[in-house]
């Protein structure tokens, strides 16, 4: 038995899986590439595999993290290239690796937010809106399955840069994120929305392209 | 991807179902491709992408180089509200290109009910509704499928209606279009080319004719189409083609899993049965021809579960050999069998005890009526100790779950015939508490009936359906009766069956109400959640149509059918008048193994005989 971990990117179409039908579409990649991959025991078994921080569906990912087994000491030979002719459009394996860090380390996630905006925009809307994170609370109303809290989503912000690019604003963040506490980038678009109603939004793109560990190392 | 349409994704329910890019996916370059085709299916993605007609035709036409076929589904009401308000037409979803783009665009005909999403899906491409309207610029818009047989009630919207399979003419029909697109050749001079192809049948080269009572009279074709358009089937089924791959949607669906199909045709004549008659002769696979396609199948979509498609599994000659060699493949790879379709009087108990091993679901038959007269007189070949006797090894082989499927307002059935299903229900619960190997579990049975819906080229289509009042009295009836313990019973909603009655039999004056029907708003008939009788039957009224006339009615065989132009392979004046003088008697006719009885869709095979 193998403990693996397969880094991936999901965009183009894949963008739209959710992460409940990722799990069968890696299952069904992982039977046709027919490599040794392990089951689950009992009296239904199935293929285990374990996405371990699930991105909203609609989001790219760029670093996008599986764990898996394989019925075998080792990886077998041309695993990833294997696995790379048997997904669909839009996932492409990267690496396959022994997993160094504990699911329960991940601590924050790295966005791109690209806010689209087609009759333009004022002037200084970067500093306008990295100036509405940086000062003064910004509440929203956050929802969990449980309840509705009203939260100030700066404690969940580790750091945030915005340049502008056109007819585009280009947010670069990095979130908390994992069991403990998270935040989906979602909510600082509504902030905007909210705050600066001189933003009119035609399009919003999310592209998260890391995983974090407490002290903002890369999570592995 | 269209960035109108990347941005508008994220706003509506399960994008996956409108991204493409699945695996298998066929993706061309479309400059080097001669004809492009949009195999489109009138309904959401997750009831197409189950369709096995669908992956054959993908495959087919994707085979042939200079084709490129694309899939096309029906947006869910959500989606279609983003895509109007964002001016994005219907598209393949490979290309992302807009409806109008292809050469030929193509509908399956499933269900009658899905007939106004044909047309929402033509308006959503921007293809006028009826070919009349449609010039040089627009896609030839064609079909086929089951409700082809009497496809009166569409006739106006389509170009062409392919008659019976379509693994042969389908290529014949792509190959004229692209010699002719070639040459310049218009659509009208096309057409003209295309109905001498074998099952072709342009409905504009046919006219209806009616008296002066408005009552149907006869069809009069052009002088350059054929009086009556031949079925076409496909002799060999071990040489026809058929898939190696499927494309494997990322997200779910309804049937989502490899399927081989045993045969076509049935050797049972149930005189209810559409499929059971339309797609006559009876032709069967070869065991090693199914178990290369079931192994290549799954190889190349990595399914966990096959599913052995037919109009009657355990009609299958060879069923135990293929299934134990299926098996033997299957296990180690942990792979599910799924065996629908049984019979309850040739039930096997070695499958299914072998089948079990790897999962086991809940077993479903159909007896489709209560009493021993009434199947009689449906040809519902099957006996209560049979199905007793299948009950019994299914509990004992530790089920404890069945479901048993019924039809109401058949022809002759009286309350007697319903009392009859509530007292099989109680006998199998019987049987349960008789033979169950674990008791503890306790049993349930569930009994469904849906209301029957006399179809056209077969011996019920004479049949005028009970009135919507009298199909809910029935309901009640077998509401009272079935208050039991361990019994659930569902109905199916009758008011949708009446609908679906009018279009099967209906002529082609019918063509105005869809229409009417789908500008009022009628969209997802077949949708519980969207059918709407009043809008429908507003629409019949605004066009000046008596639903009634078509649904209710009595016919008498002297008269002429709208489809009698439509030849299905079976003898209609025979074969089928026949067949409804025994029903109205409760006589049996044996099946096709035990006995010919000459319903004359052996000639379509040249002459051979039938493969039973």
């Amino acid at each position: 038995m193998f403990k693996a971990r397969l880094l991936f990117e999901k965009t183009d179409t894949a963008k739209y899986i959710s992460n409940l039908d990722l799990m069968r579409t890696f299952q069904r990649a992982f039977a046709r590439t027919q490599l040794p991959v392990g089951y689950t025991e009992g009296f239904n078994p199935h293929m285990y595999v374990s996405v371990l921080l699930p991105i909203p569906t609609c989001f790219e990912g760029r670093y996008e993290l599986l764990d898996f087994e394989f019925d075998a000491e080792n990886i077998p030979e041309n695993a990833l290239e294997k696995l790379n002719v048997a997904l669909p459009l839009g996932l492409l394996a990267k690496e396959i690796y022994a997993p160094v860090d504990h699911v329960r380390d991940i601590a924050a996630a790295g966005y791109e937010i690209i806010v689209e905006m087609d009759r333009g925009f004022p002037k200084n809307t970067d500093k306008a809106i990295e100036g509405l994170f940086n000062e003064g609370p910004v509440m929203v109303l956050k929802r969990t399955k449980r309840s509705e809290t009203e939260v100030d989503i700066r404690n969940y912000i580790k750091s945030l840069k915005v340049h502008t690019d056109g007819r585009k604003i280009v947010i670069k963040t990095v979130l908390s994120a994992g069991s403990a506490e998270s935040l989906n980038p979602e909510y600082l678009v509504k902030a905007i929305q909210n705050n600066l109603p001189d933003i009119e939004i035609d399009g919003v793109f999310y592209i998260r392209n890391g995983i974090f560990k407490q002290d903002l190392s890369v999570f592995r | 991807m269209d960035k109108k349409l990347e941005r508008i994704l994220p706003s509506v329910q399960k994008p996956a179902r409108y991204a493409g890019g699945e695996f298998n996916a066929v993706y061309k370059d479309k400059s080097k491709v001669n004809a492009r085709f949009a195999f489109c299916f009138p309904d959401i993605y997750e009831v197409g992408m189950s369709h096995l007609g669908m992956k054959i035709l993908y495959g087919l036409y994707n085979e042939i180089d200079d084709v490129w076929c694309e899939r096309v589904f029906a947006p869910w009401t959500d989606m279609e509200r983003k895509m109007r308000e964002n001016d994005i037409p219907l598209y393949g979803l490979e290309s992302g290109d807009p409806l109008s783009d292809f050469d030929i665009v193509g509908f399956t005909l499933q269900y009658e009910l899905s007939y106004t999403n044909i047309l929402n899906m033509l308006d959503l491409g921007n293809i006028p509704l009826r070919s009349k309207d449609r010039g040089e610029d627009d896609p030839i818009v064609i079909a086929g499928g089951p409700c082809g047989y009497n496809a009166e009630p569409v006739a106006d919207f389509f170009d062409l209606i392919m008659m019976g399979e379509g693994e042969e003419m389908s290529v014949e029909f792509i190959r004229l279009y692209i010699e002719c697109k070639k040459a310049g050749i218009g659509r009208k001079e096309f057409l003209e080319k295309a109905v001498r192809i074998e099952g072709m049948y342009v409905p504009s080269m046919y006219e209806p004719v009616y008296d002066k009572d408005g009552n149907f009279e006869k069809t009069v074709a052009h002088s350059c189409a054929p009086a009556v358009v031949k079925k076409r089937i496909v002799r060999d089924l071990d040489k026809m083609y058929y898939p190696s791959y499927f494309v494997v949607p990322s997200t779910d669906i309804v049937f989502d899993r490899a399927m081989i199909e045993l045969f076509r045709g049935c050797i049972r004549g149930c005189r209810f049965c559409h499929a059971g008659h339309a797609y006559r002769p009876i032709r069967m696979k070869s065991r090693e021809v199914l178990i290369k396609q079931a192994k290549d199948l799954l190889k190349s979509t990595g399914y966990e579960e096959i599913s052995l498609s037919s109009l009657s599994t355990s009609d299958y000659k060879d069923l135990k050999s293929l299934c134990d060699e299926l098996l033997d493949f299957c296990e180690e790879k942990r792979i599910s069998l799924s065996l629908p379709s049984l019979r309850a009087d040739n039930f096997s108990v070695d499958i299914m005890q072998r089948v079990q091993k790897v999962r086991k679901s809940g077993l479903t038959f159909a007896p489709e009526a209560g009493t021993q007269r009434l199947r009689d007189a449906i040809n519902k070949n099957i006996r209560e100790e049979d199905l007793l006797n299948a009950c019994r090894i299914a509990f004992d082989g530790g089920w404890n779950n069945i479901k048993l499927y019924f039809m109401i307002g058949l022809p002759t059935e009286t309350d007697e015939d319903l009392e009859g299903i509530a007292d099989l229900a109680r006998k199998v619960v019987y049987t349960w508490r008789q033979s169950s190997a674990i008791k503890q579990r306790g049993v349930h049975v569930t009994v469904s009936t849906s209301s029957f819906v006399p179809k056209p080229q077969t011996p019920f289509q004479w049949f005028g359906q009970c009135s919507i009042e009298e199909l809910r009295r029935k309901q009640d009836v077998l509401k009272d009766k079935l208050k039991m313990r361990n019994v659930t019973y569902n109905w199916h909603d009758a008011e949708t069956s009446f609908i679906e009655a009018v279009f099967a039999r209906g002529d082609r004056r019918l063509c105005d109400v869809v229409e009417e029907a789908w500008r009022s708003g009628c969209i997802f008939d077949g949708w519980d959640d969207y059918f709407s009788l009043e809008k429908w039957l507003e629409a019949f009224k605004k066009c000046g149509i008596d639903p009634h006339y078509y649904a209710n009615r009595d016919r008498d065989v002297s008269e002429n059918m709208p489809w009698d132009h439509i030849f299905s392979g079976i003898d209609g004046k025979g074969h089928l008048i026949k067949e409804w003088e025994r029903a109205k008697q409760s006589l049996l006719s044996p099946d096709c193994r035990a006995k010919c009885a000459g319903c004359g869709a052996n000639a379509l095979l040249g002459g051979g005989a039938c493969h039973v």
